[in-house]
């Protein structure tokens, strides 16, 4: 305290307004000086990245130095005060998002992944997109985003003004506190953000081509805040302690000599950094979005950690000197500013304050630019599109429509910071409206995780577990934050709203003596992930969030395959006017040339696949967000059908092919069988066909040699005169016995043909199978050589069918056997059984048989087995199948049975007749 | 369906694959030591031993990552990433 060099009453009132006025006209002027360095070094970025030589934009150095928008004035200021507040347990802010970034291959990757596959510009596009691309999700998003950000900004610009005022009464203690003074800073450094980023995160549409300048100058900011810290911190050290023993001398004996960390604390809030390091809009603009290339995630996951480590390694120095040496009044959260200032250094104060500065603006700048995507892209072009009417189809730029909605949302964005700083009067302390932020966006993280990781996380989950855990965090936290009385009586802190002590704000369900922080993310966390995971399971979600859900969760295995669009009613001069006036004319009329050429179509009019068409979504995507952007090529392709149907054959198409391969695998080996049967066909009728031949010129002898002998011998009784009586009646016996051979030759091939046309009548009757059989073997005159044995009393079966043709059948039968049988004591046994309902007549002779190559021919029409000659015709048999046949019965050729062998089989009688 | 991967690799993928695990495991290393200072609200421990602790943590933490990830090859681009790069 003695330390201090400028007092108060050593002043003068006109001296002092001259100091203020001076060192205020000073900082303003360093101020307007900083900012304009800030546009320099965003137009010459956006320079550099126009011209394409700037490769150095585009290394893992900017994008490392960019996520230090994580360090707010919050983190540049609040840390010392924290520290003086709570010890050690500062760290926490940090450790949380170096264990997210370090272990970058679990999360941070995948979304990434995810981000670049599905165009996504926000956090509330990946959630929406995820679940189904829903906008009211991404509406509620935003929405809570907005609630989350907008005192992070308010405490933004209240510590620009802090700093200004630290300034100001660096000679004064209880200075000019001018509230008007202070507003009009705030004001003023609110407008000039908001024109800054309205120039530089506004210059282009698709996020893909990336903000250079705003990254270039948060990168510079980091450096700037970065050596601000560590210029304090090395003077603080060296300059005042006078080394490092001595300043952990110094510790020792300090107030906050000791860990008092509260456990529940500790743990609480690395996971509450760490969520928040992932949900929070201004961190996924710079962390995804943002990101050139994926592996500068790998250096990000050291660099990163390193730079929070510098950035937090002098804040207990700082704040034990600062506990030390400056006044007892003194605001913790401006040591870093009132140390140099007590110590007269106001070259290094004004670089603190610079440093300060920086982490104010980049916070504010990235937070506007992301809650302004989200707002313009989720809540304002959908309104937009509907209240225009025909939506994506009528005319005029919608470029220019979404960049104005998003120059207003950053616009309002910024307002409503302001509004807050000037409505809740820039009271509280630093770090809790900065915690309480955290919280809120924190209630991210059970949709993100579960959309990133579980592919049963449905959108009901979502919209249920965010409304509980929002209204937790509304009840718990948020509101009481304003402290007792201000919005929430200090009557409902004590016994509950309505006397219910369940829901105290800060005992929730009777919970007590748990830290109000610690207890409001426990259950606001807890309960939207329990509400998450049981809604979840419960409900069954649509189509296309099933089909978005495997993008997701199999991002690094799948194909990056959209739903399908139908686009056969899709008119691509449509499409074209829409993207002309989303991505601009030239980069419009590219994109189709590309996909008409790809199609091999010439002209600017691909067909609209179902492959183009989720390309154009995707890259419309990238300007006004995923859902709008399915809802605009929704409106003019009518409608996007994804039916469980689709689904199934996107996710399941490798079974499929299985199952297709299976199937041509059965339909080869049917193939393989039926030529297999046709080749036994044609080789039956190849053989056919030859013994056909072989037969027609049989029968012709057949016919020739009767009809040659009756010519002969009719021409010699016509014509010799001296022949006797007794050679003109042997030649008129020959003639008459030629004439009935042929007679008979001609009955067989009637018959057939009767019997194959299906003329032929049944004269059935009721008859004894013994005297049939009696009948045929009498009729066939077997009286000789063949013997033939039966077993009389298996023969009494009664039949109910044309006898007489029954009795043809077996005569055939029987005379075959007297004909062809070979053996030197011919023997024929006629066979009765009963089976299944049939009678099976079986004949079998001792003879040598049929060969196996002609037993599927014995039944065939004008077949003569080798060896046969006679009399036959070769119709015996045939005539035998057609009679059968006829009598519903079958007879087939029996082989293996020592001889020849042929069965009937025929019905037995019904029993009733 | 994709072929089932080879379950016996060569030794030099069989490497890499084991780094990548410990790039995956040294986070939660990092949580394990981080986590640890729960222990000591009954001890009292002095804050300069628990500088000492943290900020030695936090090193190794980081010379590991720069490490593992020097060693840890690019992942080989996945299906999805060549689509991507191929698309017009």
């Amino acid at each position: 305290m003695t330390r201090l060099q400028l007092k108060p009453n050593n002043w003068s009132g006109t001296h002092r307004d001259f100091i203020v006025n001076t060192s205020a006209n000073f900082l303003a002027a360093v101020s307007v000086g900083y900012v304009a360095l800030l546009f320099l070094v965003a137009f010459v970025a956006e320079q550099a990245a126009r011209s394409g030589h700037a490769r150095w934009l585009r290394s893992p150095l900017v994008y490392t130095l960019s996520l230090s928008v994580y360090c707010t004035a919050w983190t540049f200021y609040g840390a010392v005060g924290f520290a003086v507040r709570s010890g050690l347990e500062y760290l926490t802010i940090y450790i949380g998002p170096t264990l997210v970034v370090i272990g970058y291959w679990w999360i941070l990757r995948r979304m990434v992944r995810v981000a670049r596959a599905q165009k996504i510009t926000s956090i509330a596009d990946l959630i929406s997109s995820r679940f189904g691309k829903s906008n009211t999700l991404a509406v509620m998003i935003t929405l809570m985003a907005v609630a989350g950000t907008t005192p992070y900004i308010a405490l933004q610009l209240q510590s620009v003004t802090l700093s200004f005022e630290a300034f100001s009464s660096a000679g004064v203690v209880d200075g000019p506190n001018d509230p008007g003074h202070s507003n009009a800073t705030a004001f003023w450094v609110a407008m000039a953000l908001a024109l800054f980023t309205v120039l530089f995160g506004t210059r282009n549409l698709d996020v893909n081509e990336r903000h250079h300048g705003v990254v270039m100058a948060i990168a510079f900011e980091a450096v700037v805040k970065l050596l601000a810290l560590l210029a304090i911190g090395i003077f603080v050290v060296w300059g005042l302690a006078g080394g490092v023993p001595e300043v952990l001398a110094r510790i020792e004996t300090s107030e906050i000599n000791s860990w008092e960390v509260i456990p529940s604390r500790w743990a609480g809030l690395i996971f509450l950094s760490a969520a928040a390091f992932l949900t929070l809009p201004r961190m996924f603009q710079v962390l995804i979005v943002e990101i050139d290339d994926e592996r500068h995630l790998r250096f990000a996951s050291w660099a990163f950690p390193l730079y929070v480590m510098l950035i937090s390694l002098f804040v207990v120095p700082i704040a034990v000197v600062g506990l030390e040496s400056l006044p007892a009044g003194t605001n913790p959260d401006l040591y870093v500013l009132s140390l140099p200032l007590a110590h007269g250094q106001t070259s290094l104060a004004t670089l603190s304050f610079l440093g300060g500065f920086s982490s104010a603006t980049s916070m504010v700048i990235v937070a506007s630019i992301a809650l302004s995507t989200m707002v313009s892209n989720h809540i304002v072009m959908p309104i937009w599109l509907r209240f225009t009417g025909g939506g994506a189809t009528v005319s005029g730029d919608v470029r220019h429509v979404v960049l104005l909605s998003r120059r207003l949302s950053i616009l309002g964005v910024v307002l409503l910071g302001y509004a807050y700083y000037r409505i809740s009067g820039g009271g509280a302390a630093l770090a809790a409206i900065g915690l309480v932020s955290f919280a809120g966006v924190s209630q991210f993280l059970p949709p993100l995780l579960g959309g990133l990781f579980w592919r049963g996380a449905t959108r009901s989950g979502a919209i249920s577990g965010l409304t509980v855990g929002f209204a937790i965090w509304l009840w718990c936290m948020f509101l009481p934050s304003f402290g007792p009385d201000a919005v929430i009586p200090a009557e409902v802190f004590v016994h509950g709203p309505w006397g219910i002590g369940f829901l105290r704000p800060q005992a929730m369900f009777g919970f007590t003596g748990l830290d109000p922080l610690v207890h409001a993310v426990f259950w606001s966390v807890g309960l939207n992930t329990l509400v998450f995971t049981l809604v979840s399971l419960l409900s069954f979600p649509s189509p296309l969030e099933r089909l978005q859900g495997a993008q997701f969760v199999n991002v690094f295995e799948h194909s990056s395959r959209g739903q399908r669009w139908q686009g056969s009613a899709a008119q691509s001069e449509d499409l074209m006017v829409m993207a002309q006036r989303i991505l601009g004319p030239s980069e419009a009329q590219a994109l189709f040339l590309r996909a008409a050429q790809g199609q091999g179509i010439e002209g600017y009019l691909p067909e609209p696949t179902p492959d183009f068409l989720n390309h154009l979504e995707r890259e419309l995507s990238g300007s006004v967000g995923a859902a709008t952007a399915h809802a605009m090529v929704g409106q003019i392709v009518g409608g996007a059908a994804v039916s469980v149907d689709d689904l199934i054959a996107v996710a399941d198409e490798a079974a499929q092919i299985m199952e297709y391969s299976n199937q041509l695998e059965a339909k080869s080996e049917e193939l393989a069988r039926t030529a297999r049967a046709l080749g036994e066909a044609n080789e039956k009728l190849t053989q056919l066909s030859v013994q056909k031949d072989t037969f027609l010129s049989q029968i012709s002898h057949e016919l020739r040699t009767p009809m040659t002998s009756i010519r002969a011998f009719a021409e010699i009784l016509r014509d010799e005169t001296d022949v006797s009586g007794e050679e003109q009646s042997k030649m008129s016996a020959i003639i008459h016995s030629e004439s009935l051979r042929l007679t008979r030759l001609l009955d067989d091939l009637l018959d057939l043909s009767v019997f194959e046309n299906g003329q032929v009548n049944l004269n059935v009757q009721r008859g004894l199978l013994a005297d049939v059989l009696d009948q045929a073997v009498t009729a066939s005159g077997s009286g000789g050589k063949l013997a033939i044995l039966r077993k009389p009393e298996r023969e009494q079966v009664m039949l109910t069918t044309d006898l007489d043709r029954l009795a043809q059948v077996f005569i055939n039968l029987i005379s075959n056997a007297q004909k062809y049988c070979d053996a030197a004591r011919p023997v024929l046994r006629i066979e009765v059984r009963h089976v299944a309902g049939k009678v099976q007549i079986d004949f079998v002779d001792n003879g040598s048989g049929i060969a196996l190559a002609s037993q599927g021919l014995v039944f065939e029409k004008f077949v003569r087995l080798d060896g046969q000659s006679e009399s036959g015709a070769g119709l015996g048999l045939a005539i035998c199948r057609e009679v059968v046949t006829r009598l519903g019965g079958a007879i087939s050729y029996l082989p293996g049975q020592g001889g020849a062998a042929f069965r009937v089989s025929l019905p037995e009688a019904d029993k009733s007749i | 369906m994709l072929p089932k991967a080879n379950q016996f690799l060569p030794k030099e993928l069989y490497r890499q694959r084991r780094l990548t695990d410990a790039l995956k495991l040294w986070p939660l290393l990092g949580s394990v030591l981080f986590f640890l200072p729960i222990m000591w609200s009954d001890t009292g421990e002095s804050n300069v031993f628990a500088m000492k602790y943290l900020f030695a943590v936090w090193g190794v933490l980081i010379v590991g990552a720069v490490l593992l990830n020097r060693w840890v090859d690019d992942p080989p681009p996945t299906e999805a990433q060549q689509l991507e790069r191929d698309a017009p």
